[in-house]
């Protein structure tokens, strides 16, 4: 997550003592954070059932492609099917302000969704993963669900966020002109909406992978600017 | 010739039978499925998916599943069809409970006991091969989101241990057809063989889907 004024999200941000930087955000953007405790019941819930020696994989469609801040062991092309990539929640605390707001991605029903495998080696799964909790779930606008993802290995179950439709960062139906104009012009602390999908649309083709929908708003972005 | 007490029979059977017409009505939404994600089929599918979908298949997507599954014994199976008729249509068949027997497989009668909001508990007899079961299946019904979600009502009684699940609508190319998915997680709650499971599951998820849709092109021709 690089910004034009040289912001780039490293991992040493999602840490514990350093995430009040991410909740000043939120905040200042009008927004309810998530308690500390709320996350680590999340985690724990979702990894309920997952045996302490299995490695843990992680599905990312959007700034989890090109900027995982995760360690891991292993990253490979993915897909899941019945679930599609959208600008779906509004950003208005990173990429965004409430004056310029931007657009984040989410996963929606319906369709398939290209994107990266993330593979955490098991003893570093608890810690990584609450990583990706501080990242992720600051708000609540994303849901943690497992889906069967597609790898050139295989099957596997995989971690991932979808849109929470309930959450009031939940943009709803936006016409594609709308979501270019946005982006084109959002801008927030950690830099324009634009470089969001700039880098999403970069890293799709660096793994040969399509997306007709972000190529398309892409090329309106482009055009707008 | 009919004796009174035949006759009186029969119309308390008939009346246990039809519709309890003095249930409060679920109320009416402003729109089916506006609220949810409309979706473009060139760029939300692959080329080869959505021409499975319109040849009239059934695709295998990944189940919604919130936390890894600790209980063995529940199965999760989630798929996609295509429906070339707008989300009202399909939701008006969809929510008809009562005719469910039509045109659902294995579902043999169904009848709608209670209300509550947005919740209706339905009373479903089936019959899985030659062994006739029953539960109450509680139904929460958010048709703006075009969402359908159930789950197994354990205070009555029922033959398998859990079964959770929702449908969804969703509009495509502006409404013009709908994307019906469908998702369950069902603990039949005894010993099947995970074959038999299989095959029972994908060749009655596929007659579910099928059946519904055929409904609707049934009550809306064009």
């Amino acid at each position: 997550m690089s910004g034009r004024d040289g912001f780039s999200l490293r991992r040493e941000h999602l840490l514990p003592e350093n995430a009040q930087a991410a909740i000043e955000l939120f905040r200042a953007a009008g927004l309810e954070i998530t308690s500390p405790e709320a996350r680590a019941a999340s985690l724990a819930e979702t990894l309920a059932g997952v045996s302490p020696e299995a490695d843990v994989w992680v599905f990312g469609y959007g700034s989890l492609m090109w900027n995982p801040a995760l360690h891991h062991a292993e990253l490979v092309a993915g897909r899941v099917r019945g679930w599609h990539r959208r600008f779906c929640l509004w950003n208005t605390f990173g990429r965004g302000s409430p004056e310029r707001p931007g657009l984040m991605l989410a996963l929606e029903p319906g369709g398939s969704c290209a994107g990266v495998g993330l593979r955490i080696a098991a003893p570093d799964v608890r810690h990584e993963l609450s990583l990706l909790w501080n990242r992720e779930m600051l708000s609540g606008s994303y849901l943690p669900r497992w889906l069967r993802m597609s790898t050139p290995q295989g099957e596997v179950d995989a971690i991932t966020f979808l849109a929470n439709r309930s959450h009031a960062r939940y943009a709803g139906r936006l016409p594609a002109e709308r979501v270019a104009q946005l982006l084109a012009h959002a801008r927030g602390p950690l830099g324009g909406s634009r470089e969001y999908l700039e880098q999403t649309v970069a890293e799709l083709e660096r793994h040969g992978l399509r997306d007709g929908q972000m190529h398309a708003i892409l090329r309106a972005v482009r055009s707008l600017a | 010739m009919v004796t009174p007490l035949a006759a009186w029979l029969a119309a308390c059977l008939a009346a246990a039978a039809a519709p309890d017409r003095a249930l409060p009505a679920v109320a009416a939404a402003p729109c089916i499925a506006c609220r949810g994600p409309a979706l473009d089929p060139r760029s939300a599918f692959s080329t080869a998916d959505w021409a499975a979908l319109e040849r009239g298949g059934v695709l295998h997507v990944a189940p919604e599943i919130p936390a890894a599954p600790a209980d063995p014994s529940a199965s999760s199976t989630a798929a996609e069809s295509l429906v070339d008729r707008p989300p009202q249509q399909v939701w008006s068949v969809l929510t008809d409970f009562e005719q469910w027997p039509r045109f659902m497989p294995l579902v043999r009668e169904t009848r709608v006991e209670r209300r509550e909001g947005p919740s209706l508990w339905v009373a479903q007899k089936y019959r899985v091969w030659l062994y006739p079961m029953q539960h109450t299946t509680v139904y929460r019904l958010e048709p703006e989101l075009g969402r359908l979600e159930w789950q197994l009502d354990p205070t009555a009684p029922h033959d398998i241990a859990a079964s959770a699940g929702h449908w969804e609508l969703l509009a495509v190319d502006g409404g013009r057809a709908t994307l019906l998915r469908y998702q369950a997680t069902v603990n039949a709650g005894r010993a099947v063989p995970a074959f038999l499971e299989r095959m029972l599951r994908d060749r009655s998820l596929r007659q579910m889907l099928d059946g519904l849709r055929d409904e609707v092109l049934r009550r809306f021709p064009r």
